[in-house]
């Protein structure tokens, strides 16, 4: 399986967006400052959006997800039991795993943001798909919340996974890094060696960094590990 | 173009130009083939086309009793196409700056907030239409005419919403009644232009022809 953007550039108003390389299974982390373009990579990815110049390839992927960054967007049931359903799944586990336990009736949009976009992952992350798409998943979420969506993103790493993101704490062990400088997508490689040039790295992973510190992976676990090593 | 008064005034006149007659109308046809940006707008968002769908049907119905829905067509074909260069290039805000230029901070203001909201909800309305279709086309579900009684209503509610929301924003930012729209408008060359041949066209369309090649002679 494999997801290629060959040189392909998207016009967003005044700004133009550049992408070029190959997604393959795994967890790939998209870091980028706000409006560098990381929703713009993800409608991409996702076949929603058609990019003005270059081509992207396909092949072997078959099913592709993409979770919105705005949960609302996903919508198109009126309860909360056949938002569940139009995913094709089993609506009290679900509801169960999103901590909505018995409010099949209820309308989505009686929900918070936060428990919207928790249902909304819960049902995008509890099928298996080639290629997932998940852009801002930590938006609105509580910090125990944000964990338990690293964990459920961990679960998928056989498929493309692509996690496009400004958060620097709280994240998945992932595979590959990439970042965009400016408006244009950089690899900067596969983990733990790309960590050194993640410019926007936490604070505490660079200084870590800086001290020749490399945390095998950038979950909170690893970098606490990696921080135990300092010795003085 | 880039100054809304002009582009109002220009509607306005090749409307005028364009129903009173074909003539009006091909000339009218003419400003918005050579002095718009129609074919770029219209690739852009291509939706509003679907005004025609009632035209044509009154022209069907205009053809088989027998009237005359050539004239029908033409003029209100034209009509319809400077109508929908008229939303398309039209830019947020501009609507309630106009106003307020026009008739005043009370009562200007005032119709061009009315105007504002109801542009306003026609493109929330565009973006939810293209977000449903996409959730839809996400989650496998063909969105074909059973899909259309749960989009209708939840396009009704998502608006609902919308008009408390606006209707909170106001209430928190002190509107009573009128207020203030620092109108500066960007003009050019091309759109004096543009407008001046819109006005000479209105002229020329109810002018009778044959007097035109009089006078010019």
């Amino acid at each position: 399986m494999e997801l290629a953007f060959e040189g392909v550039n998207i016009r967003r108003g005044s700004i133009d967006i550049r992408i070029s390389g190959r997604f393959v299974p795994g967890i790939h982390l998209v870091s980028g400052m706000v409006g560098s373009g990381k929703s713009t990579i993800a409608a991409v990815a996702a076949g929603l959006l058609a990019p003005t110049g270059g081509h992207i390839k396909k092949s072997g992927v078959n099913t592709t997800m993409l979770s919105f960054q705005f949960p609302e967007w996903a919508l198109t049931e009126k309860t909360l039991g056949e938002e569940v359903s139009s995913y094709g799944l089993e609506v009290a586990g679900i509801l169960a795993r999103a901590g909505l336990s018995g409010r099949e009736g209820d309308d989505p949009l009686s929900l918070s943001r936060g428990e919207l976009k928790k249902l909304n992952l819960a049902c995008v992350l509890a099928k298996a798909w080639d290629l997932l798409v998940l852009d801002e998943p930590f938006g609105a979420l509580d910090c125990e919340g944000k964990r338990e969506v690293c964990r459920w993103i961990e679960s998928k790493r056989s498929s493309i996974v692509i996690l496009c993101t400004h958060e620097q704490h709280i994240l998945p062990r992932i595979d590959a890094l990439w970042e965009f400088q400016g408006h244009q997508l950089v690899f900067r490689g596969l983990v733990p060696g790309a960590l050194a040039d993640w410019t926007l790295a936490a604070p505490g992973l660079k200084a870590l960094v800086a001290r020749g510190i490399i945390p095998a992976n950038i979950s909170e676990r690893d970098l606490r590990e990696a921080a135990c090593r300092i010795r003085d | 173009m880039q100054d809304p008064r002009l582009r109002l005034l220009s509607v306005v006149v090749l409307s005028i130009a364009a129903f009173s007659g074909i003539f009006g109308a091909v000339l009218a046809f003419l400003w918005w083939l050579f002095c718009s940006e129609r074919p770029i707008l219209l690739k852009r968002s291509w939706w509003p086309t679907f005004a025609f769908l009632p035209l044509a049907l009154v022209t069907i119905a205009l053809w088989v009793t027998g009237e005359d829905w050539f004239s029908y067509v033409v003029r209100l074909g034209v009509v319809l196409l400077i109508a929908i260069y008229a939303y398309q290039d039209q830019k947020p805000g501009e609507f309630i700056k106009i106003c307020a230029w026009a008739f005043g901070p009370k009562r200007g203001f005032d119709m061009g907030l009315a105007g504002e909201m109801g542009f306003g909800s026609i493109r929330f309305l565009e973006d939810e239409v293209r977000r449903v279709r996409q959730a839809f086309l996400l989650k496998g579900i063909p969105s074909g005419t059973r899909s259309i009684l749960p989009i209708s209503a939840g396009l009704v509610f998502a608006l609902l919403r919308r008009a408390e929301e606006q209707a909170d924003l106001l209430l928190v930012r002190g509107y009573e009644r009128g207020g203030i729209a620092c109108a500066k408008f960007p003009s050019s060359r091309m759109d004096v232009f543009a407008s001046g041949i819109a006005v000479f066209f209105l002229i020329l369309g109810f002018l009778p022809v044959r007097e035109f090649f009089i006078l010019i002679q």
